[in-house]
């Protein structure tokens, strides 16, 4: 028999059972619609988010962050390893928490950390494609305009800083050159008395005073005495010179939670008496500043918020120039370490190269990148767990098909022994089944491409106008995006699992003897 | 063309064993028409499904069209079936799903016949059963004989070398059955075909075949035919 006559039999055998033959296209439509659909609007999204963030600017920067100097392969074995005889998988938990608690000791003491000081800045400055490198400052300062006076807190900002320029409401982003103008918050303005537009307006050129107080020696001792109280001195990340010295005279290599109380207040009794012998006194800086814009928080709306790990720069009250803050901090505050600093750079592509660099010089980072990993991971789970179901309707509709053609074979028994009587092999037999699965799973998958990418071409417009609403901007690209392996995936797939579920009724025909069959009339 | 030596056939039913062929001998020459009568269970069908290959002889020697059935696996049987015989049933076993022509083109597809080959034959085989105006009708429009007719239809098609027919007559009135022996011989003549009719009429197949065999409890005896006409028995078997 020639595979042609063979595959034009099944057709015909399909066809005269239309309804049975119709049910078993719509479970395979369905599983195979599933399959293609999950994976184009995974693809679809994936790329446009991709393309979404490449081309905005708050996404091309790189946080760098102080790392611990004690790495886990710096602690022994013989520190957490646990010898008892007691249940594997509790001797394993111990083992672990042993583990964490000895490396969170080491990382504790005094001089573990490696800090972003001003030689990190530098050689963050130096990274080709960096644009700007800001350290994180907080500022804290008594704020005075005309009669208004209060406490507030300020930090520094790039004028390349993302996002900001947008969200001005009086009066403009600060640039290269304003390293004596400062940006303020709308509460700011509102809690000084500036409420409408023209107040605002007013308010841009007009100057206010900063006094940064000189009482650097009372809050570092403060906030030295109460890391000692929580065992925990690396919270502190300042090199504050003499006072670390002091400590680390008085504890050494000592971890500090396991002090009693009676040695704690012993060094903080010898540590009163030590600081203020070591620490010199700055005075009070005052600076006069002019205020060149009034900016706003981010919408609920913006595209920011639903980024806002990477696009919060600006939060405080007031926003400095970078090199303003950084000089402010170094200079009333005596510090001369910062958490963190943020590298801005020229394009979205080199941030993989400049994390790469501040990675060498051996601090922490991170950026928009793992951002994009993290929702990459996530479309995918989600993409998994669709993908999980789409292949359990294709299982269920295999059943479903192997179950109607055993069925087939039943009422066909007769015509399988004319056609063995007629000199039929076996195999041909074998063959006509497989083909009408075949067919059944042909058609399904073909029907589910063009169902797909009905959906897909109608859906675009709804998804888009969805998701642009939500979050702000334009989206370029297909949200919906068919690969062509997929699509051939999706075919393969059904094709497969239908001729699969065709072998045992293909077996129970060909095992048909022709002699009894045909008695079966 | 047909050489039967020492056939068994013995089927096993729980603990009991059934001999539907005993020690069966045969010889029938090329374009020879011979008739197996004999009442029901004497082993006439087990004889034609032995013959037709769908079926095989528990022991002994069978050579038909120069096939040695015995030495022949199942696709070389499937193959012997396709190219040397044709099989009329009594029950015409068409597929109630294909139209008159469509069941008789089924054994030219099944041979891997070229489409425009198969046509051409199909015509041909409706001309020579005389339903060309009925190509396109399914089995539940026609008539019992002209369902007989298709079924003949289908056995020709292939241009076997020997056509067995199985109570062919069995399921039509008399007017019909005498029309379709008188096609069944027709045909066998024009295409020089060994024909061999199992029935239980007597008197038909005296009518229409040249040798009549007798079967019963699955020994054959051929009926010797006197130049008076009459019929006596010899062995023709044991």
């Amino acid at each position: 028999m020639r595979m042609l006559d063979i595959a034009k039999m099944a057709v015909h055998n399909l066809r005269r059972r239309p309804g049975r033959s119709l049910l078993n296209l719509l479970g395979i439509t369905l599983g195979a619609t599933t399959i293609l659909m999950t994976a184009a609007g995974s693809d679809g999204v994936k790329k446009s988010l991709h393309s979404l963030l490449e081309k905005s600017e708050f996404t091309r920067k790189v946080i760098a962050n102080y790392e611990s100097l004690v790495k886990e392969s710096d602690i022994e074995e013989s520190e957490w390893r646990i010898d008892a005889d007691i249940e594997p998988e509790r001797t394993e938990r111990l083992e672990k928490a042993l583990k964490n608690h000895v490396l969170r000791a080491k990382r504790r003491k005094v001089g573990q950390w490696r800090l972003i000081d001003s030689e990190a800045l530098k050689k963050f400055e130096g990274i080709e494609s960096a644009l700007d490198v800001v350290p994180a400052v907080r500022l804290n300062f008594d704020f005075v305009h005309g009669q208004f006076n209060q406490t507030a807190n300020g930090s520094g900002i790039s004028p390349n800083a993302f996002g900001l320029p947008e969200r001005i409401v009086a009066g403009e982003m600060i640039g290269e050159d304003d390293l004596d103008q400062v940006l303020i918050h709308e509460l700011l303005a509102y809690q000084m008395g500036f409420v409408t537009q023209e107040e605002l307006d007013s308010l841009i050129g007009s100057e206010i005073t900063a006094v940064f107080a000189a009482d650097r020696k009372k809050n570092e001792l403060s906030n030295l005495l109460s890391a000692l109280e929580n065992g925990d001195l690396a919270g502190l990340l300042e090199e504050q010179t003499e006072l670390l010295s002091a400590v680390k005279g008085l504890v050494g290599d000592t971890d500090l939670r396991t002090l009693t109380n009676t040695q704690k207040r012993l060094i903080r009794s010898s540590l009163k008496t030590m600081v203020p012998q070591t620490t010199k006194e700055p005075a009070d800086i005052e600076r006069t500043f002019k205020i060149k814009g009034v900016y706003h928080n981010i919408g609920d709306t913006d595209l920011f918020s639903i980024f806002k790990r990477f696009a919060l720069d600006p939060v405080q009250p007031v926003l400095f120039h970078f090199n303003t803050a950084t000089q402010l901090q170094l200079s009333t505050r005596g510090k001369k370490n910062f958490y963190s600093a943020t590298i801005y750079v020229d394009s979205f592509k080199n941030l993989q190269p400049v994390e790469n660099e501040i990675q060498q010089l051996g601090f922490r980072t991170s950026s928009a990148r793992d951002m994009l990993a993290e929702i990459d991971q996530r479309i995918d789970d989600i993409s998994k767990m669709i993908y999980f179901i789409a292949v359990s309707v294709l299982i269920v509709t295999a059943i479903a098909i192997s179950n109607a053609l055993i069925v087939s074979v039943m009422e066909r028994t007769q015509e399988f022994g004319i056609m063995k009587s007629l000199g039929a092999q076996t195999k041909h037999v074998v063959w006509l089944m497989l083909f009408e699965g075949a067919l059944l799973g042909a058609a399904g998958s073909a029907l589910a491409v063009l169902l797909s990418l009905a959906i897909g071409k109608f859906g675009q417009g709804y998804l888009r106008q969805y998701i642009e609403g939500r979050v702000n901007q334009s989206i370029s690209g297909d949200l919906i995006s068919f690969s062509p392996i997929w699509i051939v995936i999706a075919i393969l797939a059904a094709m497969i699992v239908c001729s699969l579920a065709s072998v045992i009724p293909a077996w129970r025909a060909a095992r048909l003897d022709p002699v009894i069959a045909m008695r079966k009339n | 063309m047909i050489t039967a030596e020492h056939l068994c056939k013995t089927y096993q039913s729980n603990s009991n064993s059934i001999r539907a062929l005993d020690d069966l001998s045969l010889q029938i020459d090329a374009g020879q028409k011979v008739a197996v009568v004999g009442r029901s269970g004497s082993g006439k069908t087990t004889l034609l499904n032995i013959l037709s290959g769908l079926d095989r002889p528990t022991s002994g020697r069978l050579v038909v069209d120069g096939y040695n059935l015995s030495e022949l696996d199942s696709a070389q049987v499937a193959n012997f079936r396709m190219s040397s015989i044709g099989v009329i049933f009594q029950s015409f076993q068409l597929i109630p799903q294909r139209s008159a022509a469509e069941n008789i083109e089924l054994p030219l597809i099944i041979a891997g016949i070229s489409p425009a080959q198969r046509r051409k034959a199909v015509s041909q085989a409706l001309a020579e059963v005389g339903l060309q105006h009925r190509s396109n009708h399914f089995p539940f429009q026609l008539s019992g004989g002209e369902q007989q007719r298709v079924a003949i239809g289908r056995a020709l098609v292939k241009q076997p070398a020997v056509l067995l027919a199985d109570e062919p007559t069995g399921n039509l009135d008399s007017k019909t059955a005498n029309e379709i022996m008188e096609l069944v011989t027709r045909v066998s003549d024009d295409h020089s075909l060994t024909l061999v009719l199992i029935s239980h009429d007597q008197e038909l197949a005296k009518t229409y075949t040249q040798r009549q065999f007798t079967m019963d409890d699955g020994t054959l005896t051929e009926q010797a035919r006197d130049h008076l006409g009459d019929h006596t028995e010899k062995a023709a078997s044991k």
